[in-house]
């Protein structure tokens, strides 16, 4: 029976809650180190109220031996937050400084990029804010049949903003992008392309501020958004000069546009002009947050910044930005440890170009679902996106009337966060279309961020890939703001 | 006098006691481990939270990194929990926010607002394992772990920090559910105050992290982990955690942990300490 029971007395060990000499042995005192704590930032903010208790008790662990649950000590004064105080904020928001090699491009051998912008904020009132933000973009591109260096000054969000409760309206020029999927969402139907350095940058970078008056009303969970453009303003485009250029002299070519003699002729031989008359027009957004899912819906009648190149007698070529009209919804969900984003938008009236060169309208119909992950958890991120785009046309039209494919990008940290590995990329399912994009940043000197680059580009006529196929592109360069 | 057997009903019933007597203080023992660990997760914290603080990313050779965070946590109605995190500091990620609605249920929604693009995106509360913005801590480290997800069980009392502690040993119930395999806390049975946690991930015998507490203060009657560390074991690399300011229960609004918050900051900033 003796036995019986030391057997039972061990093989109950094993069963939790009972301690077994498991115990860890106690802690080196190796890891007390002193008191290395760098002091506060000048402008880290204090307690107005520093007086909290009346006596405050401040402990070092070692001596909180005898402290029972804290029954609420009596005070005299409540601390409080700090309370509205006015804010001025000014910086430089961006700073990029790229150097950069085209091994086989004809028009140059290196384009470099100098890109910097700064801003004043100022909230003097819990309503109001105040910004004015300005930009300078210089380029330089050197050693081959298109040399060619620019400086443009423009202004960055410059805006008067009105808060009250629920509302907010903001008056002045402001980059508003809409939409969820990363590189080229559906919704984003009332921000100014920046096609100076084509799709080498972030979306964020790819869009520029606009006049624009926004009125945002927040019900609950779900969001009115209302902006009217009423001076429109094109997408900013490279100098026909510049490698990034929509339209190619040097090979006669159209972005889009199956490449052919007659084009070629047209675009050795056309002047080139824009057309930005008028208002940019108006779109509605409402969207809605919470379970089960993120949503929302667009109603735009708006022109688009990007444009289009109608073929006018002269001959020239002049940028067009027609009126057209989009219904879109989209969603957002995570299942499974994943998120799930999806757009679906419809747009009527996109200029599409007959064989004759001249300009036809049709519908469109498009599509992207894509699919955000952390593969283990850790710290890669995934975010992958198909894309499908359908003109509605029977007409024989020189752009791709189909296009299916995919795109996103693939992140990853390592060296305790000191170093990120980045690629992003895209291709085509029904035509042949390459991008990739990988980069390797250093940016363990905050808030600098180091890095070296490339840009592949490939694929056949009308894809963009195809456009840019002999624009590769390696860069070493800097960011960073403050 | 010749020894006589006790009968075998007798016996039994005797082993039978003995094992009712054992597996009652099993039993009581489990329970003593689970309350301990309950009392630590129900630590008086204050209706809302507001806190000013920095972390530190140290590594032997290299300047310090610094974060300042500004937290904002309010206990809602029905058992959800808000929290809001804000970066105020490097620029690179200044205003970048992270709202988790933590739900009665176990569920948590979590949102993260980019200033560069303007948008908030929701994302998966499931990242468990990725270092929060480059530091030692993991994104499960974020998340107040209800008690009920681990089996616990008292390892026995050790001194931490000068205080006899109860060393509470925690083991999920579901092994996906964690990217630890173990937690190993040094709790003051008088506070309910962890004053370390190892952390064990692949090696279930060698801890691969370790939070310690450095310092507390009282503030409107609730005690404020003002200062503490947690240090990969491994590299040595090492994120300190200092609470500069912290202010319980100042009635924050439920407005303040909604999306439209979260893009915009100036909405949260008046609440801050």
């Amino acid at each position: 029976m003796k036995k019986l029971l030391l057997t039972l007395s061990l093989s109950l060990a094993a069963l939790p809650g009972v301690a077994a000499d498991d115990l860890p042995p106690p802690r080196t005192v190796a890891q007390e180190a002193a008191d290395d704590l760098p002091p506060p930032r000048t402008t880290t903010r204090k307690p107005r109220a520093a007086q909290p208790d009346p006596a405050p008790v401040s402990a070092p662990a070692q001596a909180s031996t005898a402290d029972d649950l804290p029954p609420p000590v009596a005070r005299s004064r409540k601390p409080v937050a700090r309370g509205f105080q006015p804010v001025l904020k000014f910086g430089v928001d961006d700073l990029l400084l790229e150097a950069g090699a085209l091994p086989d491009a004809p028009e140059a051998d290196s384009y470099s990029t100098l890109r910097a912008s700064a801003y004043v904020l100022w909230q003097p009132s819990r309503n109001w804010e105040l910004r004015a933000g300005a930009r300078l973009d210089g380029m330089t591109q050197a050693g081959g049949s298109a040399d060619h260096d620019e400086m443009l000054a423009d202004y960055g969000d410059t805006y008067v903003r009105y808060r009250n409760g629920d509302t907010r309206l903001t008056v002045g020029a402001q980059t508003i992008i809409w939409g969820r999927a990363d590189e080229i969402p559906l919704a984003d139907r009332v921000s100014r392309a920046d096609l100076t350095r084509f799709s080498l940058d972030d979306l964020s970078d790819r869009r520029r501020a606009q006049l624009a008056a926004r009125w945002e009303q927040s019900f609950g969970d779900a969001k009115l958004d209302a902006v009217w453009l009423p001076l429109f303003h094109g997408a900013q485009l490279p100098d026909v000069a510049s490698v990034w250029s929509p339209i190619n002299r040097t090979t006669g070519q159209i972005i889009g546009i199956a490449p052919s003699p007659a084009v070629a002729a047209l675009v050795g031989a056309a002047s080139i002009a824009e057309d930005e008359h008028g208002s940019g027009g108006g779109a509605l957004r409402l969207t809605k947050t919470g379970a089960p899912f993120d949503f929302g819906v667009t109603l735009a009648r708006t022109r688009q910044s990007l444009p289009y190149y109608r073929v006018d007698a002269g001959p020239s070529l002049t940028a067009i930005h027609p009126y057209n009209s989009f219904v879109g919804a989209d969603l957002e969900l995570v299942r499974g440890g994943l998120t799930w984003r999806m757009e679906l938008g419809y747009t009527d009236d996109v200029p599409v170009t007959l064989a004759s060169t001249a300009m036809d309208t049709t519908h469109s119909l498009d599509w992207i679902g894509a699919l955000e992950f952390f593969p283990g958890g850790g710290d890669t991120r995934v975010n992958l996106q198909l894309v499908a785009h359908a003109l509605q046309t029977d007409r024989g039209i020189l752009e791709l009337k189909e296009y299916y494919g995919a795109n996103g990008e693939i992140e990853t940290t390592f060296g305790l966060g000191r170093w990120k590995a980045a690629l992003r990329f895209a291709t085509g399912f029904n035509v042949h279309d390459v991008y990739l994009g990988p980069k390797l940043s250093y940016v363990g000197w905050e808030p600098h961020e180091f890095y070296v680059a490339a840009h592949y580009f490939d694929g056949e006529a009308r894809t963009l890939g195809g456009f840019h196929q002999d624009h590769t592109l390696i860069t070493l360069g800097l960011r960073t703001k403050f | 006098m010749p020894f006589s057997p006790l009968p075998l009903f007798v016996r039994f019933l005797l082993l039978a006691l003995l094992l009712a007597l054992l597996l009652g203080a099993v039993g009581a023992r489990a329970d003593e481990a689970a309350e301990l660990a309950q009392r630590a997760y129900d630590r008086p914290n204050g209706r809302d939270l507001t806190t000013l603080g920095r972390m530190v990313l140290t590594e032997k050779g290299r300047a310090p990194r610094i974060r300042e965070i500004v937290t904002y946590r309010l206990d809602k109605s029905g058992g959800e929990t808000a929290n809001l995190i804000r970066f105020i500091y490097p620029e690179d990620i200044a205003g970048t926010g992270l709202l988790s609605i933590d739900k009665a249920d176990g569920d948590t929604d979590q949102w993260l607002y980019l200033p560069a693009l303007d948008r908030v995106r929701r994302i998966s509360s499931d990242r468990k394992g990725g270092r929060f913005v480059g530091s030692d801590l993991y994104f499960e480290d974020l998340q107040e772990r209800k008690p009920t997800k681990d089996r616990h069980r008292l390892l026995g009392r050790q001194t931490e920090n000068g205080i006899l502690c109860e060393v509470l040993e925690s083991v999920p119930l579901d092994p996906k559910d964690s990217v630890y395999s173990k937690r190993i806390s040094w709790i003051d049975p008088a506070t309910a105050i962890a004053q370390r946690v190892d952390f064990f991930e692949k090696n279930p015998n060698t801890p691969s992290k370790r939070w310690l507490l450095r310092g507390k203060k009282r503030n409107q009657g609730y005690w404020t982990l003002t200062d503490s560390r947690m240090i990969d074991l491994e590299s040595g690399h090492e994120t300190r955690m200092v609470v500069d300011a912290a202010l319980y229960d100042q009635r924050l609004p439920a407005k303040l942990f909604t999306t439209q918050a979260l893009a915009d900051e100036s909405l949260e900033s008046e609440y801050r300490p």
